[in-house]
């Protein structure tokens, strides 16, 4: 809150006021993140054994859709069916468990709920080693994927249910879904104990999560997913506001509260679910994204959860090109980078600021 | 006008075997100040719950406007505005984006009227400078003060408040017995409220409720109630009373 103390020492222009310069502020913060968040992908396009230049990548991304002649056959190519979906998948991968994270820890009230403190994602990784190991390959990959998402959905049930029970409170729904989480990795385990090599490398690939696989479809599959969500996410955004408030004062204002947390939490089970089927467990963007986005522009959801989408595609999208050029000839899985990035971020943040105890 | 007031018939409330609430009746109507005292974990702020329909009654009536209570909906909603007894916060919301919650359409859009009833209210009570602090970053009085103005921001027929001066000095208690005065008497809100200081009681309440284990040991003028016996019965002390201007206060104790 850089603006605070000068908001409040100009008392003569009234707390309306500023209102409405923190408004101005907060829709700045946003610019600047589409902004970054574009920065980052175009700088991207440009990286790769075949060096693009900026201008080319610009004349290429521009040719397609108005239909004049690229510089090179070549560079189109590779911008568009090689670069461009990856990148794009990386963005919507990580808006979407970025904002999935943020969501979460408002339902739950909770600074450590996320799509994996809360088993979802591990549930979808062991769909997705089942069907693996198990060498059902009639419908190939998407037989992965789908059994990915059945039991992300599956797994999301069943926290559902746990919180019907009478009382559930958001404490005990993120205790039962740690406890299931752990269950749910044990059997992945144990499924991969007695899995050939080959298949206990690709169990690795959704545990650890990657984009390797990122094209047009995985994108508009969580495209689609984050379109349905979203705005219901961004519609609700008053009713969150009014969640962080207590239970009790917001259903003294007229929250819906149990409703709300179940059709919420599905609707992210759903979201995170098409992410992780297409791109495997990229831990940690689900838990860092919003706290950091909270630090930027403050707890109220108008402004939150488009912040956290913008900065979770703006993170994975750097956490990929990272593991692409990081190192020379080796491309690392993103979700060994966004981890080896994200915790010692989480660190910081931990100690930097003091975290409201829930 | 005559708009019925809030019902409470026999009300009943257990949680799970624990019954907590054993057949109380109260009424409050528009443009008064009722205040509910009682020692710890008497019910009080059950009480308060099943009014604003957080908890749903095991058994009773609870009406507030003719509406029963815990009806959903922000037409429902409307009828009470609530101060809860803990006021804590789970993330950084601001001062000001927190009492524009308390406006049902202040979802999107919040317009010129909203923003001016909530400086207008901040103003009320002191906080205008705080405006643009995070809540969790306040004290508690502070903190209690700001979930004041979220109720106040949504002028609604009634007030229902749980203990809202237990963070408060001597001077903004005496502002939050104006404030609330002046809800009664110029905004025609029905007033419900717990306090544990039986002087602040007896000195700001047309009526008050004595709750006792769950039931209503005594109900009326502040001066019938706040007697030696009963206190002596409920609280088990023995109170050391002065009169002042027709009214009883507690001093101290003896022993
Ligand atoms: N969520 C709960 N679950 C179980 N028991 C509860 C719960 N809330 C309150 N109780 C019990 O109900 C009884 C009444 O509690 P209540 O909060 O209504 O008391 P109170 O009069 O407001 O007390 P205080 O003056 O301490 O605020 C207490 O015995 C308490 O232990
Ligand atoms: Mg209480």
């Amino acid at each position: 809150m850089a603006g605070g103390g000068a908001v409040s020492t100009d008392a003569g222009q009234g707390a309306a006021a500023g209102y409405v310069r923190s408004v101005r502020r907060r829709l700045l913060v946003l610019g600047g993140l589409a902004l970054a968040l574009c920065l980052v992908g175009l700088g991207g396009l440009t990286l790769g054994p075949l060096g693009i230049p900026l201008a080319e990548v610009a004349r290429a991304l521009v040719a397609l859709p108005l239909g004049f002649n690229p510089a090179s056959e070549q560079a189109q190519h590779v911008v568009w069916n090689i670069r461009l979906p990856r990148l794009a998948t990386a963005v919507a991968a990580g808006a979407g468990l970025a904002v999935g994270g943020v969501i979460l820890q408002t339902l739950l009230r909770n600074p450590m709920a996320s799509p994996f403190t809360l088993g979802i994602a591990s549930g979808a990784s062991l769909g997705a080693a089942l069907v693996i190991i198990f060498g059902f390959t009639a419908f190939g990959v998407y037989g992965i994927v789908a059994n990915a998402f059945v039991f992300a959905l599956a797994v999301s049930l069943i926290i559902l249910m746990i919180g019907q029970i009478k009382r559930a409170t958001p404490m005990s729904l993120i205790l039962a879904g740690i406890a299931l989480m752990y269950f749910i990795n044990a059997t992945t385990t144990l499924v991969v104990y007695f899995a050939d090599a080959d298949a206990t490398r690709e169990v690795m690939f959704w545990s650890v999560g990657s984009l390797s696989r990122a094209d047009w479809e995985s994108f508009a599959f969580i495209t689609a997913a984050l379109a349905v969500t979203l705005p219901v996410f961004l519609i609700k955004s008053g009713d969150l506001n009014r969640l962080l408030l207590g239970d009790e004062t917001a259903i003294s204002l007229g929250v819906s509260v149990s409703a709300l947390r179940i059709g919420l939490i599905f609707l992210v089970a759903l979201l995170v679910a098409a992410v992780v089927a297409f791109t495997g467990g990229i831990s940690f963007l689900g838990l860092v994204a919003p706290h950091l986005a909270r630090l930027l522009l403050g707890a109220d959801h108008r402004f939150l959860i488009p912040a956290t989408a913008l900065l979770g595609g703006l993170l994975l999208a750097v956490a990929d090109l990272v593991s692409l050029h990081g190192l020379s000839d080796v491309v690392l899985p993103v979700g060994v980078v966004t981890a080896f990035i994200g915790s010692p971020l989480f660190i910081y943040l931990i100690l930097r600021r003091r975290e409201p105890g829930v | 006008m005559s708009m019925p007031g809030i019902e409470v018939r026999r009300l009943r409330y257990a949680y799970g075997r624990e019954e907590v609430l054993r057949g109380v009746d109260i009424d409050v109507t528009r443009g008064e100040i009722v205040a509910l005292i009682g020692p710890n974990a008497s019910g009080k702020s059950t009480l308060l719950k099943c009014v604003t329909g957080i908890l749903r009654p095991l058994r009773g009536r609870v009406t507030v406007a003719g509406v029963p209570a815990g009806t959903r909906g922000r037409r429902a909603a409307r009828l009470l505005s609530y101060v809860p007894q803990s006021t804590e916060v789970a993330y950084p919301l601001t001062v000001i984006d927190s009492v524009l919650l308390g406006l049902g359409r202040a979802s999107w859009r919040v317009d010129r009227r909203d923003l001016q009833r909530a400086e207008a209210v901040l103003e009320h009570l002191g906080l205008a400078g705080l405006a643009q602090r995070p809540l969790p970053e306040l004290s508690g009085g502070q903190r209690q003060k700001a979930a004041i103005a979220r109720a106040l921001v949504r002028d609604t027929p009634f007030l229902l408040l749980d203990e809202p001066t237990n963070h408060l000095d001597m001077k903004h208690k005496r502002d939050a017995i104006s404030i609330l005065n002046h809800s009664a008497r110029v905004r025609q809100q029905g007033v419900l409220v717990v306090l544990h200081d039986i002087n602040l009681a007896v000195q700001l309440a047309d009526r008050v409720v004595l709750l006792s284990d769950g039931a209503v040991a005594a109900c009326g003028q502040p001066g019938e109630v706040v007697t030696r016996e009963r206190i002596r019965t409920v609280y088990g002390v023995e109170p050391k009373l002065v009169t002042h201007e027709g009214a009883q206060f507690v001093v101290g104790y003896e022993r």
